[in-house]
């Protein structure tokens, strides 16, 4: 007759017990913020200067294009960053779904956007994407992007085995929002590495982390 | 036709290249006045136009032109009366051997003029413009284009349809994930393959253009691809916030876990309360 209440008790602890427990893990990983002063200047695409036709001279201006070589990149697979004691593993990424750049579940893990440029392009950028941290594994390989500063060593190993090394150039954070992907992202240009993370203040009920951490580096002379 | 082709690629697929196929890749720009147009012979040899002149108006366009190449040109936007030549032979000595007057070349556009094989193996000139729209990030655009002396075809993805009953000399187009595809020409509504089936690289930001040409009679027919690059855009953004499990506001697994022990803790201790009562 009695045996229905402690079963009802043992429910009630149960959830009350699951319910508590999100709540005081909410609570611990509230807002943060991690400050990253902008520092150096990241270098900006210039447009190409399309060839201009001048009309009535001649008639007929008629110019063959060169075929456009298509060459296979030569894929990034480490990166080493001195500065911040990291030396890890690369892998080509995409765009997901929602057509944002993939980045790495793991969070050791840097990707490298594969529709974008390789260390071994001669224009564009190299855009390396990595988490800053993850709740459960702790701090990411881009952890401490923000501590970088310009003229900091980074390079990058290809799947030949060929090093290319970078000099920071630039660090800031950007507003997630109004990250300026078309530039960041730019296949013409002069060639250069850019380093994407995560930072600025934590708010879980907007996503997560609100700015991007930036960082960009020119290639350096070999020995340089 | 985009969502139909998404849906379809992720069974697989697209188009063969069999004989003789000519990758040409052609950027896709042209300024203010100028327009980008590209010339493909798709006249298979022995059909009496083995070696062409390309002319517009008085002037030579293509010399020496063979079968199975493409040539881009980048002209003034304007008006052009095109015509085609044998060897030698140009406006001031000799008849053309196809001619089509008034081609409309507007300012920025980006055209390919074929000269090819109508439906039943007459010589033709055709005009298709290029879309050379913005492709978004991660994808890639496919156009076929059938100018061959072949009755419809349908083009297959590991035998599911990507385009049905395309007839000389019309065009398919659709955007897909970039990668690495299967699939052949099929003789329409039937499993007989034309041409295929064999690798096709889509690239991402880039307008693949697949010309289905010669004589299915004569037994040449081929595949000639024209890639337009540099239509790519950026991803919209970069999510790599707190890792795979903060992003959402996704429970994390050592928290699920504490739960999972704690209600067992209190499920254990309401049981000794309840076993306690018992006796």
């Amino acid at each position: 007759m009695k045996r229905p209440r402690p079963a009802i008790v043992v429910l009630m602890m149960s959830v009350a017990v699951l319910i508590a427990v999100p709540i005081v893990v909410a609570g611990t990983s509230g807002s943060s913020a991690t400050d990253v002063a902008a520092v150096g200047e990241r270098p900006r695409p210039v447009a190409t200067e399309p060839q201009r036709y001048v009309p009535g001279e001649p008639e007929f201006d008629f110019q063959r294009v060169a075929s456009a070589e298509i060459r296979p990149a030569s894929v990034p697979v480490e990166v080493r960053i001195p500065g911040i004691n990291l030396t890890t593993n690369i892998v080509p990424s995409g765009v997901s779904p929602d057509g944002e750049a993939e980045v790495p579940e793991d969070v050791m893990t840097v990707g490298w956007y594969r529709f974008g440029r390789a260390p071994s392009d001669t224009e564009g950028s190299t855009v390396l994407v990595a988490h800053r941290d993850g709740r459960v594994e702790g701090a990411g390989a881009f952890y401490n992007l923000g501590s970088l500063n310009v003229g900091d060593r980074i390079t990058v190993v290809d799947e030949d085995g060929v090093e290319w090394p970078y000099k920071v150039q630039s660090r800031e954070a950007i507003d997630r929002s109004v990250l300026p992907t078309n530039e960041l992202f730019t296949r013409e240009g002069d060639p250069m590495l850019v380093l994407i993370s995560c930072g600025g203040v934590y708010d879980r009920s907007a996503g997560g982390y609100q700015d991007n951490i930036v960082v960009t580096a020119l290639p350096i002379a070999d020995g340089a | 036709m985009k969502q139909r082709l998404n849906r379809l690629t992720v069974a697989a697929a697209a188009l063969a290249l069999p004989l003789g196929a000519v990758a040409l890749a052609t950027p896709a720009m042209a300024d203010g006045h100028d327009a980008t147009v590209s010339v493909l012979h798709a006249i298979p040899a022995g059909s009496g136009a083995d070696v062409v002149d390309v002319y517009a108006g008085e002037t030579l366009l293509i010399d020496d032109f063979t079968p199975g190449t493409l040539e881009t040109l980048t002209v003034p936007a304007g008006s052009y009366d095109l015509a085609v030549y044998a060897d030698g032979e140009g406006p001031g000595n000799g008849t053309a051997v196809l001619e089509a007057a008034g081609v409309e070349v507007p300012a920025g556009a980006n055209a390919t003029v074929t000269a090819n094989l109508s439906a039943d193996g007459s010589p033709a000139l055709n005009v298709f413009v290029n879309d050379t729209s913005t492709i978004a990030a991660g994808e890639a655009r496919l156009t076929v284009r059938h100018i061959a002396a072949a009755p419809a075809v349908d083009i297959t993805a590991d035998g599911a349809v990507l385009f049905a009953d395309l007839t000389n000399p019309n065009e398919a187009m659709g955007d897909v994930p970039a990668g690495s595809y299967e699939a052949a020409v099929v003789l329409a509504g039937t499993d007989t393959v034309a041409l295929g089936p064999a690798d096709l690289d889509l690239g991402e930001g880039t307008n693949t253009i697949v010309y289905a040409w010669g004589s299915a009679e004569a037994g040449n027919l081929a595949l000639a691809v024209q890639t337009i690059d540099g239509l790519g855009s950026a991803p919209a953004g970069v999510p790599a916030g707190g890792g795979s499990t903060a992003a959402g506001g996704v429970i994390p697994m050592w928290s699920i876990a504490l739960m999972v022990l704690a209600a067992v803790i209190a499920a254990g201790a309401g049981m000794r309360v309840a076993g306690a009562r018992n006796r």
